[in-house]
């Protein structure tokens, strides 16, 4: 008797309440424990009695259907090893790329800094901002461009991460294993990466000692940075990449809300940087040291991402 | 035991038929299709009560409690005369169907 009550409870369990389904709900009761009762009359033992009841029961989908009730099923996407494949070529593809478009974001600034001294340097008549200024622009816009593009592209190939999906075992097999291979360049390239960027740091220590002529300096030190940037950022997107497969790291559900509030600061944040940035080096011209925002609003960044990440990871 | 692919399209004939004797409820119809057909086809609860909503809507049966008010016991089921109608026109068409596919299987 009360396994059949638990039997429809589950059964009707997740359905909205309305007159009809409650009406259904009931009279099904009420014809189940009649036969539940009457196979027991007929000398059919308590557990014979309830399975047949139960395998007699038929589809709930069918009732739904008659009463016109739409039941949203989660649709969970299938990737198989050849879409994962294609994720990933497309990863690798484009993060050199990015990581490129950042390089020139950090390298454009450098030449500008050192406009004059280049202007000298290449014996050109011309205003000593000119020259600089040129290569800036000649710099970020192309920049800006393998942004959207590469941008647009990586996020079309990740459709499938902004819904439920599943690797096939045999996808997962293979990018399990090809993220176990990666892991290593992985190491490396960020090590490499931390490395070079440290190495900067000699360049604008010495540009501080040196007083007067340490522009190029700074510029030759931003340019390091740049180069450490670039191993950093590549190594990094190839290897989110597996970890969005394999959904890993901060690709976890959990992590997901987190990522969502960071990415959100994220685009409020960066783009207003960039501007002040740009607005506060132009009215000044101080290129030598206004660059110092980047790595003060990346650290701020980092470290609102990391507290995010672990609010999130202490709420589960 | 008869699959109920094939038995769909009669269940509600069916019903009706067993209604047309007189009123009943859901597992007496249950209890008389399974004895009738000697066990050979037992309708599902999902099915039946599926069958009884279809046929309510469309004003072929009338639902009714034996005691006023008492919403808790069983629900009855009598036919109506456009049940009656409907049903003569369906054992014609049965009639016919049975004759087509008889010249086929044999």
């Amino acid at each position: 008797m009360n396994t059949i009550r638990t039997f429809l409870e589950n059964m009707f369990a997740g359905l909205p309440k309305t007159a009809d389904i409650l009406k259904a709900k009931k009279d099904l009761q009420q014809m189940m424990t009649e036969k539940y009762e009457d196979y027991k009359n007929e000398g059919k033992s308590e557990n014979e009695a309830i399975g047949l009841v139960i395998s007699e029961f038929g589809n709930i989908d069918e009732l739904l259907v008659e009463l016109g009730i739409q039941v949203e099923k989660e649709v969970i996407v299938q990737i198989d090893d050849h879409q994962a494949d294609a994720f990933i070529a497309s990863k690798q593809k484009h993060s050199w790329r990015i990581a490129l478009g950042v390089l020139l974001c950090i390298a454009g600034p450098a030449f500008l800094i050192s406009s004059r001294e280049l202007t000298q340097w290449l014996g050109i008549q011309a205003h000593q901002d000119l020259l600089g200024g040129i290569l800036l622009f000649a710099m970020i816009i192309p920049a800006v461009g393998i942004f959207i593009s590469s941008g647009m592209e990586l996020s079309q190939a990740a459709r499938f991460s902004q819904t439920t999906f599943e690797l096939t075992g045999q996808a997962r097999h293979q990018t399990e294993l090809a993220a176990e291979s990666y892991q290593k360049t992985y190491q490396r390239g960020i090590l490499f990466g931390v490395m070079i960027i440290l190495m900067s740091m000699l360049f604008f220590i010495t540009s501080g000692f040196i007083g007067n002529a340490q522009t190029p300096f700074v510029s030759l030190g931003l340019l390091v940075v740049g180069a450490g940037v670039f191993r950093l950022v590549w190594s990094g997107l190839i290897m989110s990449g597996y970890n969005q497969l394999l959904k890993r790291g901060s690709h976890t559900p959990a992590m997901k809300k987190a990522n969502r509030l960071t990415d959100v600061v994220a685009s409020i944040v960066f783009p207003l940087t960039a501007a002040i940035y740009l607005l506060v080096s132009f009215l000044t011209g101080r290129w030598d040291i206004t660059w110092i925002m980047w790595p003060v609003v990346g650290i701020l960044f980092g470290i609102f991402a990391g507290a995010i990440e672990e609010i999130h990871k202490h709420k589960k | 035991m008869i699959s109920s692919d094939v038995i769909r399209g009669y269940n509600d004939i069916i019903i009706l038929a067993i209604l047309a004797e007189g009123a009943s409820y859901g597992y007496e119809i249950s209890k008389t299709i399974r004895l009738r057909s000697e066990d050979r086809y037992i309708i599902k609860e999902t099915t039946l009560y599926s069958a009884f909503n279809r046929l309510e809507k469309n004003g072929y049966i009338r639902p009714f409690h034996h005691e006023e008010g008492d919403e808790s016991r069983r629900t009855y089921y009598e036919i109506t005369e456009t049940g009656r109608t409907y049903l003569k026109e369906k054992k014609t068409e049965w009639v016919t169907t049975q004759h087509v596919i008889n010249t086929f299987i044999k």
